[in-house]
């Protein structure tokens, strides 16, 4: 079947023709074409702003409110996180190290300079990081 | 599922929804009057309200999803949705055609017509295959559109020429008409099709709900 015999084709082309006019039509034309279909194009206008403008706001709504609910969870999961923290300091240290080991940069060059008061806290920083195993982990 | 059009825009390009509601709001009265008469014609031709859609929201609904991105950089807002627009009821319409009309052999769509030349199967996909209601509608809106300028000479030659599968130039040069006296002619055209209602089979001229 060529494109002379699909009544589809025919007028496809023909409206998409009516769209270029309409698309290059100046702004006095467009008014003057409203007039002539009885269309308030300022009410029309309005109307359609107005339905657009609600419809984003609402989806930015909904959007934060989505945003606002998973920061909440998030917050959540890390206040109740617990980590089970070595006993001894000679403990705290040897896991130190092995996160250290675990790091491609290492930030200390040993932890016998860290305040035994400091490591747990330290561990509890590398276990939020990630660099811990998560076997150690409690939740 | 996101389109192939929101793939494509990078991040640091696509509008941003501070962006689209500035644009939204930069919108001429015209600019709507424009978009609401596009829309009318692809939602007409697709009975899409007939289900609930219509693609001028479905076109901002995708923006705001972010399924479809608008590339402020290359086009303008008019531009982007127009283009969001001819997609949605592409895509639409692609959805409507019967899962048996698909495989099919191109060289078995081969026909002569009464001139002795064989149809382009290619060509003739490039559209997707369209159901018999709907090449109904299609018919009865083209023989609307042949009464409605039955006494306008000018309007007919300019349809005839695009019933022969011609492009506007071609039309252009067939008729001898300049590039002014065809525009205003489909100017014509355009407004009096509107004035019949018939891009909007349900008659009214009406707001878009």
């Amino acid at each position: 079947m060529s494109s002379k015999d699909r009544s589809d084709r025919q007028l496809d082309a023909l409206l998409n023709e009516i769209d270029r006019s309409l698309a290059d039509a100046t702004d006095a034309e467009i008014a003057e074409d409203a007039r002539l279909a009885g269309v308030d194009i300022e009410t029309n206008a309005r109307q359609l702003r107005q339905r657009f403008l609600d419809r984003a706001r609402d989806f930015q709504k909904r959007k934060l409110a989505e945003a606002r609910a998973a920061y909440a969870g998030e917050l959540e999961k890390l206040q109740n996180r617990k980590f089970q923290i070595p006993a001894s300091p000679a403990q705290q240290r040897a896991l130190l190290q092995e996160a250290q080991r675990a790091m491609a940069v290492s930030a200390f060059r040993d932890f016998d300079s860290v305040p035994d008061s400091d490591l747990p806290g330290l561990i509890e920083e590398l276990y939020a990081l990630g660099l811990l195993p998560p076997l150690a982990e409690q939740e | 599922m996101a389109d192939k059009a929101s793939k494509k825009v990078p991040e640091d390009r696509a509008a941003t929804a501070a962006e689209v509601e500035a644009a939204i709001f930069a919108l001429s009265p015209a600019d709507w009057y424009r978009l609401r008469n596009f829309a009318e014609r692809r939602d007409m031709l697709l009975s899409e309200k007939l289900q609930g859609r219509e693609v001028l929201g479905e076109a901002f609904e995708r923006l705001l999803r972010g399924t479809r991105k608008w590339d402020r950089t290359k086009a303008g807002f008019m531009t982007f949705l127009y283009g969001a627009m001819r997609s949605i009821a592409y895509s639409w319409l692609k959805e409507k055609v019967a899962p048996t009309e698909a495989p099919l052999l191109a060289s078995s769509l081969v026909i002569e017509n009464e001139e002795g030349k064989f149809s382009d199967p290619v060509e003739d996909f490039s559209l997707p295959a369209v159901d018999a209601a709907r090449l109904l509608v299609y018919r009865e809106t083209l023989e609307r559109i042949d009464a409605l300028f039955a006494d306008d000479e000018e309007i007919r030659m300019i349809i005839e020429g695009f019933r022969d599968g011609r492009e506007p130039p071609a039309i252009r040069e067939l008729w001898g008409f300049s590039q002014t006296k065809y525009n205003a002619i489909v100017t014509r055209m355009r407004r009096n099709m509107r004035k019949a209602g018939i891009v909007d089979p349900q008659g009214a001229l009406r707001h878009v709900q």
